[in-house]
């Protein structure tokens, strides 16, 4: 009986450990944009997770126009990233010109004000529309412990997507040239290395990113307008834990404020998880201010 | 011990605002200008956090917030007037606010930090609002007991509130003046314009920053819970992280670090807000807009300009005159 009652407590536990790694699958997706686009732009981009809204609304409005779902949310990814592309060289253009602290500190108003512009266009034009896909199975059962066929398609996509942005930062020349330029911004410019460009692209990288997070989401649970401040807080929040310019860092503190996140629903209950990520995150910053995982790009 | 200043802007703006009822007598428009009262004051307090002192507090809603919910809740639960539980909120919030400023000194953080931390720190806030809902009654608000007003039997509850609110607004404009020629104010101009200097000549920079912080919560604080109880009503909803963008909107239109900025700055965005109330979620896109346009090419805010431009108007009828 007893033994009985360990396996299912057991059982339960490994269901919420994977749970946790689904969902922090998507919680690194959220942050790499945020962290690519700190890394180089030196923009702490706070409308990061409108850039999530905007994919889903786009996608949701052509589709009930009747486009092929896949075409839709493709385009809408394609949208985002060049959106994030074109905030680059519009708005920001006269923030690089500012030096150190200034210029961190005038980006972060300018993408916050970015947010708000783009929270009340999407709540004001697209109330109560939101952005879903409906996975056709509903659960799956692996060795004998059920998953939601959702949460392990979004955390695949998730992964793919992760994996596919490492492999661009690591095996390609352009994503090399990116790395250099994260790392060292005169050394790369003496090398060669645009600099500029690179910095378009990675905001790009960071648009196309948040596209595929809205993606992830949207398979997992639902993206809506109204909700870019709390998508934002994650990516902060995963961002400043695993620090801020690292990408690796910011990959697993994802997958580790996951199972966090996982771990503390599971046992305190819904709303007590954020105040607890929250609080990590003030920790964090008050004893490792470079981050977890700092070092490396 | 230097004689109290008081500045003839601030009490021509009391004169102006004392006598405005008198013309503007709906409702409506007497909630307009006690809103521009209570947001004068809570700009005058970042103007001391966030401009004499340059501390990135993301969390002037979370510090007013805990104010009038710990005043509000402790009168609910006790059955206390409201006047005896302000202190109690006030000097919470002064707690919170020294200790956020004293945290983020000591450990060194950047100005970019600080707002991470202050940012989170409202987050939090607002998710145990939410959370404690036997205590807070969560998103849909809590009802503040019924606050006495000085006068209320005389001019009505309506007007009295917004004299008490006006009155707090001035000394709080009185009180920024005031602090800028302190020893206080001077150091901190000091620690601003080279802090290793500052510290080398012997002032105590965290120190003063702390008081800075300290004197911008209480203020932020006895605000916070005269608006709530102005409110009747106060929620999550009203100390979230866009009053915190509609203050430090406020702040740069008028222009940091001046003395009349906070009242410029309230008078012209409240205006604004409220002309455009019509257009619903699209409100805060007007303030999205606005803090982009503002923080690009208006750095230094209407009050400076006006100051220069009044300098350089003086300075040629100077050279004509010579």
């Amino acid at each position: 009986m007893t033994a009985d009652l360990a396996s299912v407590a057991l059982s339960d536990l490994i269901e919420v450990l994977i749970d946790g790694i689904l969902f922090g699958l998507q919680l690194s997706l959220l942050a790499t944009g945020l962290v690519l686009i700190f890394g180089l732009g030196g923009i702490l981009n706070l409308a990061h997770g409108e850039f999530v809204i905007v994919t889903g609304v786009v996608s949701a409005v052509l589709i009930s126009a009747g486009w092929n779902p896949a075409l839709a949310i493709l385009a809408a990814i394609i949208f985002t990233a060049f959106i994030a592309f074109g905030l680059d060289r519009s708005i920001l253009r006269p923030v690089y010109k500012l030096e150190g602290e200034m210029e961190v500190l005038v980006g972060l108003f300018v993408t916050l004000g970015l947010a708000f512009t783009l929270e009340g266009v999407t709540s004001y034009l697209f109330p109560g529309l939101y952005f879903s896909v409906r996975v056709p199975v509903e659960t799956v059962n692996i060795l004998g412990l059920n998953f939601r066929a959702s949460a392990l398609v979004s955390g695949l996509i998730s992964l793919l997507s992760l994996v596919f942005l490492l492999f661009f930062l690591g095996k390609t020349m352009i994503g090399k040239a990116i790395r250099a330029a994260l790392q060292n911004q005169t050394g790369s410019k003496i090398c060669g290395i645009d600099v500029d460009r690179m910095r378009s692209l990675v905001f790009f990288l960071g648009g196309l990113m948040a596209g595929l997070a809205a993606l992830a989401r949207g398979i997992a649970s639902s993206v809506e307008p109204g909700s870019g401040l709390e998508l934002t807080s994650y990516a902060l929040i995963v961002g400043v834990v695993g620090g801020v310019r690292s990408v690796y860092g910011a990959m697993i503190a994802g997958i580790l404020l996951g199972i966090v996140n996982a771990l503390a629903g599971y046992l305190l209950g819904t709303y007590l998880t954020l105040v607890i990520l929250l609080a990590i995150v003030i920790t964090v910053i008050l004893y490792r201010p470079s981050g977890l995982f700092a070092g490396g790009v | 011990m230097t004689r109290l200043y008081i500045p003839k802007p601030a009490l021509l703006f009391l004169a102006i605002f004392a006598v405005l009822p008198l013309i503007f007598t709906n409702p409506y428009q007497i909630r307009i200008l006690t809103l521009i009262a209570v947001y004068t004051s809570l700009v005058y307090a970042a103007n001391i956090i966030i401009g004499e002192s340059r501390q990135l507090f993301l969390c002037m809603s979370a510090l007013a917030g805990i104010s009038a919910y710990t005043s509000s809740i402790l009168s609910l639960s006790y059955g206390l007037n409201p006047w005896l539980t302000l202190p109690a909120g006030i000097v919470f919030s002064v707690a919170v606010g020294a200790l956020l400023s004293y945290v983020s000194i000591a450990r060194g953080l950047g100005e970019v930090f600080v707002a991470i931390v202050t940012l989170t720190f409202t987050l939090i806030f607002e998710n145990v609002v939410l959370g404690l809902r036997w205590l807070t009654m969560g998103e849909t608000g809590l009802v503040t007991p019924v606050l006495w007003w000085p006068f209320q039997e005389i001019v009505g509850r309506r007007a009295a509130s917004y004299y008490t609110i006006l009155l707090l607004a001035f000394l709080v404009s009185v009180l920024y003046a005031n602090l800028v020629r302190s020893r206080i104010g001077i150091a901190l101009r000091a620690i601003r314009s080279d802090k290793v200097s500052a510290e080398v000549v012997g002032i105590d920079a965290t120190k003063y920053n702390v008081i800075a912080a300290s004197i911008g919560s209480g203020i932020l604080a006895l605000t916070g819970s005269f608006y709530g109880y102005f409110n009747g009503m106060i929620s999550p909803g009203i100390f979230s992280p866009s009053m915190d963008i509609v203050i430090i909107l406020m702040l740069l239109l008028g222009g940091l670090r001046t003395m009349y900025g906070p009242m410029i700055g309230a008078i012209a965005i409240i205006m604004v807000l409220e002309s455009t109330r019509g257009f619903g979620q699209l409100t805060l896109t007007f303030l999205g807009v606005m803090l982009v346009v503002l923080i690009l090419t208006f750095r230094e805010g209407i009050s400076s300009i006006a100051e220069r431009a009044f300098a350089r108007v003086a300075d040629s009828l100077k050279k004509d005159l010579v």
